[in-house]
């Protein structure tokens, strides 16, 4: 029991995925690869790839790789979910190939984030890719903790890849650390998520959150400030300095009720959900959700690739269905927010459009991590209303502004 | 046309008395309702008085109102509703009930910087020819009058057992009724009734129209 | 709409809070009916179901989704009977139910809208029409006939700690008795020490606030020593003001309804003020017990003491926001 902290219990749901460690998930017959928009005219289908080949720059300046050899079929414009409207060519695999794309060797790689550039890593945590970070964070010091804390019900890649190769992430830490001048570096956990031999491979680096969702990486050390990267992320990072390799794969967790064989799954960037829901066997289920179940985004094409920064997919047989009720009044949402926010309140002054009242609750502070719909009694969605006083108050001091 | 009267504007009497209600729907004159609307014979006093005060004070502003400018008019009004008050509670006490005129002693007074006289004499009737005004003005009353009697009514039943001081035969006595707060809770439910006749008297009015047209 | 995250809910806790209440209930019925029988629990169960089926009724008048099983109106109408003296007839259970549900709830718009506690405003009306029965008291050990009306001269009649107060003298009951419960007075509101343990109970659970009850019991402690209604030692009064009529129920089942303001700070602000509103209405009060007034009176101010709270926040950090910015 709790009275005065934030955060909310949620159910695990994981079950065994962990115990199973990580299967790799054999390369698809297709793949999409993300092709800038610039580039869209000069691609022809028919066009060969090779593995390892570089094919462009996104838009973030990483170079793209193809992870297969193939024949470019198709030019699509898709929407995902995750990463907005973009363009795709989409590849038939022609020959199977196992080799690691290694780095190209021609570069001269005095500093780190060029090695993050060059092996194209994107921190999943955020989305940002890793150079970009690391530069952003040079000599900033305070402490590094990749993120594998576990309060979401399902996701558990981030603590899948920490466990099969704890030693590899520790390294990918120690470059950062000793890259941006910190002080600490460790990785989070939940408390009772790792058992004690992952432990011993951690002794001295393990930051302990509490189990409560969401989880605050960055209150686990006084070393300010706490710079939170993705597990993935560095142990791509450590693959890359030491082996010279280009990890073009990325864990992804697929569970939820529809899922017959949850499973943390290695799956080559690019690749169509269809394949991961066949293999985990949930191809019964009706929704299907991308990222973990409380801030996640409804995902209906099952063509959707996935690319580093998806850690979690859940397949459901049926959206959790109860009548929304009025406001009871109880306080729940208030109690566990922890950004502090009235969630309650800002959802009575939007639907009373009280909008000029909405600056004094500070809507824009929310992060979306549905902790405040998941508690309501009354099954209201009060995220949802929070997020959109944040967008009607922008709207507002826009105007303002305008004026 | 005859479904459609009760959204008739033209019929001040109508409008005042019943579809406009100058209590349930205009909330004007709760005051004394609450207040003083405990017995019957309370109600049906006040009513008698704020006739006789609202309707030559009325039938006066109509006749010298827009004469006059803006600023003089609350205090003739006010003065001459005062002076009426007085002269009736003056027949009240001496030819009807002294008794009576004990109980409403503090209640009359007050009657007469009512907000019903602002609005109806010192609002409506200036406006308005003569004819027009005593309409309103009887209206005015009588829909003042109506409401306070029937709460007065249901309240001195409920609380004291007895209807124009003859006891009725009644089980229970709740004597809370005549506590302020049931008034309102009285009067909510009254305003209430009202619009929902309202609105399913229009509904048919609507589907009349409607097989006329069809 | 599209159908946004999360994707997985908690409990349906309104039910549970309900049921929690309820529960909450059992164990305090256990005491009266070892003293006076079946009767009380009767009066509760009479009161629960007649708020029940005016839900119903109220659900069909509303055309809205008939919602008993949600248990609102249980809870209310249980409350309503718990309030009651052992010895008051059937009937005021039915009409206080009847009351909350049909007068106090629905006409203001039903569940999340009505503006005050229907319990507290129904148990105000009894009280207020009907003081004799409501304050009446058996002496303990009475066996009470079960359905019909007890007749007045068939049954002693004892005066409760809170009439004795009243008076202005401490009662003639030891702690031990007022601890245990072990004296005439209202249904649910006898017995420091199960009430207590209810309590936890509840705070366990999360159904009723600790942020309310809390400052509303000290605030009562502390005004019970400060201005005492007999002399004697301190902590004879603090333990006779508590264990007075419904006070400390009032503060578990009544405060902690709908109507309570949502931050931290505007909840304590709202005990403390209850507090002082039955400390005041005891002093001043017409009646022995006059706390279902307090609550409805502390309802009013619920929804304006949160958005004080917020605003006065808003301000605080708007100021230490420009401190910032001038120490730069």
């Amino acid at each position: 029991m709790s009275l005065f902290t934030h955060g909310v219990h949620l159910p695990d749901q994981r079950g065994r995925i962990f115990t199973r460690g990580i299967e790799v998930l054999p390369v698809a017959e297709k793949l999409y690869i993300p092709l800038p928009e610039k580039l869209l005219e000069q691609v022809r289908p028919g066009a060969t790839v090779r593995r390892g080949q570089r094919l462009w720059e996104n838009e973030f300046r990483l170079p793209v790789y193809s992870p297969v050899n193939g024949r470019i079929e198709d030019v699509v414009r898709q929407n995902h979910p995750l990463f907005g409207e973009g363009c795709y060519i989409v590849v038939a695999v022609t020959k199977p190939d196992n080799k690691p794309i290694t780095l190209p060797d021609d570069t001269a790689y005095e500093h780190l984030s060029a090695v993050a550039r060059m092996a194209a890593i994107v921190d999943e945590t955020d989305g940002v890719p890793l150079f970009a970070k690391l530069r952003s964070l040079r000599k900033s010091g305070g402490t590094v903790v990749a993120d594998a804390t576990t309060a979401d019900p399902h996701t558990a890649a981030s603590l899948g890849v920490l466990l099969e190769d704890p030693a590899r992430v520790l390294r990918g830490l120690e470059l950062t650390a000793a890259y941006i001048d910190a002080e600490k570096y460790g990785v989070a956990v939940s408390r009772g998520a790792v058992e004690r031999s992952a432990k011993k491979a951690l002794r001295g680096h393990l930051f302990v959150c509490g189990k409560k969702y969401p989880t605050d990486p960055t209150a686990v050390s006084r070393k300010k400030p706490v710079t939170v990267v993705g597990v993935q992320a560095m142990a791509a990072l450590a693959a890359a300095m030491d082996e010279h390799i280009v990890t073009d794969t990325c864990v992804v967790t697929v569970s939820g009720p529809a899922a017959n064989r949850p499973r943390n799954w290695r799956v080559t960037e690019g690749t169509p959900l269809d394949a991961l829901l066949t293999a985990s066997k949930a191809e019964e289920a009706d929704f299907l959700v991308m990222g973990d179940a409380l801030t996640g985004i409804l995902c209906e094409d099952v063509q959707t690739p996935v690319f580093s920064g998806v850690t979690c997919l859940l397949a459901m047989e049926e959206l959790p269905a109860r009548k929304a009720q009025p406001c009871t009044g109880c306080g729940e949402c208030i109690r566990v927010c922890h950004r502090r926010l009235v969630p309650c309140e800002i959802a009575r002054l939007l639907e009373n459009m009280q909008y000029e009242q909405l600056p004094m609750l500070n809507p824009q502070r929310c992060d979306g991590c549905g902790a405040c719909s998941y508690v309501c009694p009354a099954a209201r969605e009060v995220t949802a209303a929070v997020l959109e006083a944040c967008e009607v108050q922008g709207t507002i001091f826009m105007d303002v502004e305008g004026e | 046309m005859r479904t459609n009267w009760i959204s008739r504007e033209e019929n001040p009497f109508f409008a005042s008395f019943l579809s406009r209600n100058i209590v349930l729907v205009q909330a004007v004159g709760i005051c004394p309702i609450i207040l003083a609307g405990t017995t019957l014979q309370n109600g049906v006093a006040l009513t008698a008085c704020t006739l006789a005060v609202l309707l030559p004070v009325s039938l006066i502003m109509s006749l010298v109102g827009e004469k006059l400018s803006p600023w003089m008019r609350p205090p003739l009004y006010t003065i001459l509703a005062m002076g009426l008050m007085v002269l009736s509670a003056w027949v009240l006490e001496t030819y009807v009930s002294a008794d009576l005129y004990a109980k409403l002693y503090i209640f009359l007074p007050l009657m007469a910087v009512n907000t019903l006289f602002t609005y109806r004499a010192g609002g409506y009737s200036v406006q308005h020819a003569p004819h027009l005004a005593l309409l309103d003005a009887l209206g005015s009353g009588l829909g003042f009058g109506i409401v306070i009697c029937a709460v007065s009514a249901l309240r001195e039943m409920l609380a004291q057992g007895t209807l124009w001081g003859k006891p009725v035969e009644m089980s229970v006595h709740f004597s809370a009724a005549s506590l302020p707060a049931v008034g309102f809770i009285m009067l909510a439910f009254m305003a209430a009734a009202l619009q929902w006749l309202k609105a399913g008297l229009s509904r048919l009015a609507d589907k009349q129209r409607g097989q006329n047209h069809g | 709409m599209e159908r946004q995250a999360p994707f997985i809910r908690g409990d349906d806790r309104i039910t549970h809070h309900n049921r929690d209440l309820l529960i909450a209930l059992l164990p305090i019925l256990v005491m009266p009916t070892l003293f006076y029988g079946w009767r009380p629990v009767l009066l509760v169960l009479t009161g629960m179901l007649t708020a029940m089926v005016c839900e119903c009724v109220g659900c069909v008048l509303m055309r809205r989704r008939i919602s008993v099983l949600d248990g609102y109106a249980a809870a209310s109408g249980a409350l309503i009977g718990a309030m009651m003296s052992p010895l008051a007839p059937m009937w005021m259970p039915v009409v206080g139910a009847i009351f909350a549900i049909l007068v106090v709830k629905f006409p203001f718009g039903g569940q999340g809208h009505y503006l005050f506690s229907p319990a507290a405003a129904a148990v105000a009306l009894l009280t207020q029409c009907w003081p004799h029965h409501m304050f009446t008291y058996p002496v303990l050990h009475t066996k009470l006939p079960l359905l019909w009306e007890v007749p007045a001269e068939s049954v002693i009649t004892a005066t409760s700690p809170a009439g004795q107060l009243a008076t202005g003298t401490y009662s003639v009951y030891s702690g031990v008795d007022l601890l245990t419960g072990m004296i005439p007075g209202p249904i649910a509101g006898t017995g420091l020490l199960v009430l207590a343990a209810v309590a936890l109970y509840l705070f366990i659970r999360h159904s009723t606030f600790p942020m309310v009850t809390g400052p509303y019991i000290l605030t009562c402690a502390v005004l019970a020593v400060l201005f005492p209604r007999a002399s004697g030692d301190w902590y004879i009064s603090i333990i006779n003001e508590l264990s007075a009529g419904y006070l400390l129920f009032a503060g578990l089942f009544l405060l902690n309804s709908c109507i309570t303001p949502r931050s931290r700070t505007g909840r304590a602000v709202y005990g403390v003020l209850a507090g002082c509103l039955v400390m005041l209405l005891r002093h001043v009060g017409q009646f022995e017990e006059g706390t279902c007034f307090a609550v409805l009176l502390v309802n009013v101010v619920a929804p304006r003491l949160d958005n004080v709270c917020w605003r006065v926040r808003a301000f605080a950090r708007r100021l230490w926001e420009r401190k910032g910015v001038h120490a730069e």
